[in-house]
């Protein structure tokens, strides 16, 4: 006789041990669907790596080229400017020459009470300036060479300066040597004068046609060769030669030294006539999320339910840099949050918190709070097969919010660009997860239930907007920039036809510099 | 190599460890799926749909139990999806019978056979059947799993009973007749 057994334990005996091995094909099939995901992973690196890339470039120029401009100040807007300013110098030098040098010519005929006296007191004066300077000469002239050699433009407009040192100095020089006032002198010395200020002048074209270092120097060693040489048989006639010879190797190095001086003024000035390329731009924007398709990122169920955005804020700091009137490149780092909720949604508690299966949505971890309870969408029930308790309940909804640090890489491209501005811009975000919650609100209850797990730490935006902006002054413009930002990748897994995107009206001041 | 350490490469998404993870739970998986479908090549696609779950969760777990039970809980929850969107849980009214304590022979009746028996049984009853015998979940907690009450509960696993008596004592006095 065969024992009895209750039916339940029959089952459970028999099916114990019971197991049975799948035909290989579905690991392939399961295989397939995780490599399938992979695939797309691997897209996106190529992305992050190209978009890393050009943001360490923007980076590195913005930074780059601040130590470039502080060091050569080499810009060549800045050259054609300067050249101007250099050559109206040299006109002025030019009559100041020929005056000195009529009045030589002129045999002394005025006897150049102010020229005469002025020119021999200028060689003194220099060569004062030059013994006391005499020490750190040596060091001085390294410094000049180096800088000669880095940079013609510099010493250009450095040579324009050295010449109004010397105008300033022969208007305000009252050491006068009293003892030189002879006519002869007075004609030589002017003569020697005027060789120099013509060297000068020549000094001024030859740079201003050259743009080689070598050739000018080459040239104004030349030149100030020459002078010496005018000078000293000059003063070989006067019995002078020994102090004046000084004089002109020491008028050498005036020049030079002069130019030292003139450097850091210089640099300066032309700083200042530079352009404003560069644009700081604090922002805060008004953000609304929704999704152009039909669908949920919390559950199939709520494919169909409304869903209704939170306005949430975005702010942050931007920056941009002016490739040429019309097109600028910007970048930047924004905090935004979203949120939306998705409405129509019944809860109910369960009672046995060791409840073993969870997850009545399949995207949302549940947190300790929300574990007891099960979500169903209110239009996926009918109401004429589902009891009375659940037709009963009042509906309520589930509230997702979600944070992201953005960093926008974009083009701009300006329209119109007057006091008032128009442009559009276009570009793409990089989105970095930082915030990711879920909230259940029944009855007005708000109740934090869990998190998303379908949110990718990374994903990335398409961005269009228009942007609007008014100059205030030369330095700051407010800005509007109503931008639509089509997401991507933002959901490992979502139902239905979700397709997230935000519109941010971001709005601030930009800043030139 | 660990099951830790292969849990830490599949989270990874490393396809080796995953692989392996397969090797060691597919068959008592697929079994536990061949008892919550009708047949076999739905069986075979719930497993399916379980592991690429399982894979892409695993990051939630957190070590807390075993990987088994994690990975059994997903299956059966994916099984029981699969009846949800179809609206198996919409039969509600019904009447309830009272559970008697239905005993049988236990001789010559093979697994394929009582297999073949769970699968013929009507979705919920099937579903409630193998949650409470065979997964030992509670009333309680298969009403809720299913949206029902623990009544309805207690009154499917009683018709879920009287139809495997039916089956297996009809099978024991035809033994080579087909079932259903």
């Amino acid at each position: 006789m065969s024992d009895k057994k209750h039916i339940d334990r029959l089952f459970q005996e028999k099916l114990k041990d019971f197991e049975v091995t799948p035909k290989d094909a579905v690991w392939e099939n399961i295989h397939d669907r995780i490599h399938k995901d992979k695939r797309k992973r691997r897209i996106i690196p190529i992305w992050w790596q190209v978009a890393g890339v050009a943001a360490l470039l923007a980076l590195l120029f913005t930074v780059g080229s601040q130590f470039i401009s502080e060091d050569t100040g080499a810009n060549p807007n800045n050259t054609i400017v300067d050249t101007e300013k250099k050559s109206s110098d040299s006109t002025q030098d030019d009559e100041g020459l020929s005056t000195s040098t009529n009045d030589a010519n002129g045999s002394n005929n005025n006897s150049s009470g102010v020229a005469s006296e002025s020119i021999p007191n200028d060689s003194e004066h220099t060569t004062k300036d030059n013994n006391e300077a005499s020490n750190s000469n040596s060091n001085k002239n390294e410094k000049i060479q180096n800088y000669l050699n880095s940079s013609s433009t510099n010493k250009n407009s450095v040579v324009t300066n050295a010449k109004r040192d010397a105008n300033k100095k022969n208007v305000s020089n009252n050491i006068a040597d009293r003892d030189n006032k002879t006519s002869q002198k007075d004609a030589i010395s002017t003569n020697k004068n005027s060789v120099v200020n013509i060297s000068e002048v020549d000094e001024t074209r030859g740079i201003t046609t050259d743009t080689q270092n070598n050739k000018e120097q080459l040239e104004i060693g030349k030149l100030i060769k020459e002078s010496k040489n005018n000078t000293n048989s000059a003063i070989a006639e006067l019995n002078k030669k020994d102090d004046l010879e000084v004089d002109a190797e020491i008028k050498e190095l005036s020049i030079e030294d002069a130019i030292a001086e003139a450097n850091t003024e210089d640099t300066k000035d032309e700083k200042e006539t530079k352009r404003n390329r560069w644009n700081i731009s604090p922002n805060v924007a008004p953000v609304y999320f929704n999704s152009l398709g039909k669908g949920s990122s919390l559950d199939d169920q709520f494919v169909d339910n409304t869903k209704n955005s939170e306005v949430t804020i975005s702010y942050g700091v931007g920056g941009s840099y002016a490739i040429n009137d019309k097109i600028k490149v910007r970048a930047g780092i924004n905090k935004v949050n979203m949120g939306y909720s998705t409405e129509n949604v019944i809860a109910f508690r369960s009672i046995d918190p060791s409840s073993a299966l969870r997850g009545q949505m399949k995207n949302v971890s549940v947190n300790s709070s929300g574990e007891n309870m099960t979500y169903m969408s209110a239009e996926s029930l009918d109401s004429n097969s589902t009891p009375e308790i659940i037709n009963s309940k009042s509906s309520g909804s589930i509230n997702q919010r979600f944070g992201f640090i953005e960093v926008p890489l974009e083009m701009e491209y300006a329209l119109v660009n007057n006091k008032f501005g128009l442009n559009v811009i276009g570009g793409f975000s990089t989105l970095i997860v930082d915030e990711n919650e879920i909230y259940s609100v029944v009855d007005g209850r708000e109740l934090r239930i869990g998190e998303a797990n379908n949110i990718n730490n990374m994903s990335y935006s398409a961005n269009f907007g228009f942007g609007i902006n008014y100059n205030i002054s030369d330095k700051i413009k407010v800005n509007v920039e109503p931008t639509f930002k089509y997401q991507i990748n933002t959901f490992s897994d979502s139902s239905g036809d979700f397709q997230p995107f935000f519109i941010g009206i971001y709005t601030g001041l930009s800043y030139k510099f | 190599m660990s099951l830790e350490q292969l849990i830490e490469r599949c989270k990874k998404n490393d396809a080796k460890a995953q692989s392996q993870i397969y090797k060691l739970y597919a068959s008592k998986l697929f079994s536990l799926s061949l008892k919550y479908s009708r047949n076999y090549a739905e069986a075979e696609d719930n497993l399916q749909d379980a592991f690429v779950t399982i894979f892409k969760k695993i990051e939630q777990f957190k070590g807390k139990g075993s990987l088994e039970g994690w990975m059994k809980r997903i299956t059966v929850n994916t099984a029981l999806q699969c009846y949800r969107s179809v609206g198996v849980f919409d039969i509600i009214n019904e009447d309830q019978i009272e559970d008697v304590n239905i005993e049988i022979d236990d001789d010559s009746i093979s697994i394929e056979f009582l297999l073949q028996l769970i699968q013929g049984l009507p979705d919920r009853y099937r579903l409630v059947f193998n949650l409470y015998v065979l997964d030992d979940y509670s009333h309680k907690e298969i009403a809720d799993m299913l949206n029902i009450s623990t009544g309805t509960s207690k009154s499917n696993l009683a018709r879920a009973r009287m139809i495997l008596k039916d089956k297996i004592e009809q099978h024991k006095e035809s033994p080579n007749s087909q079932i259903l």
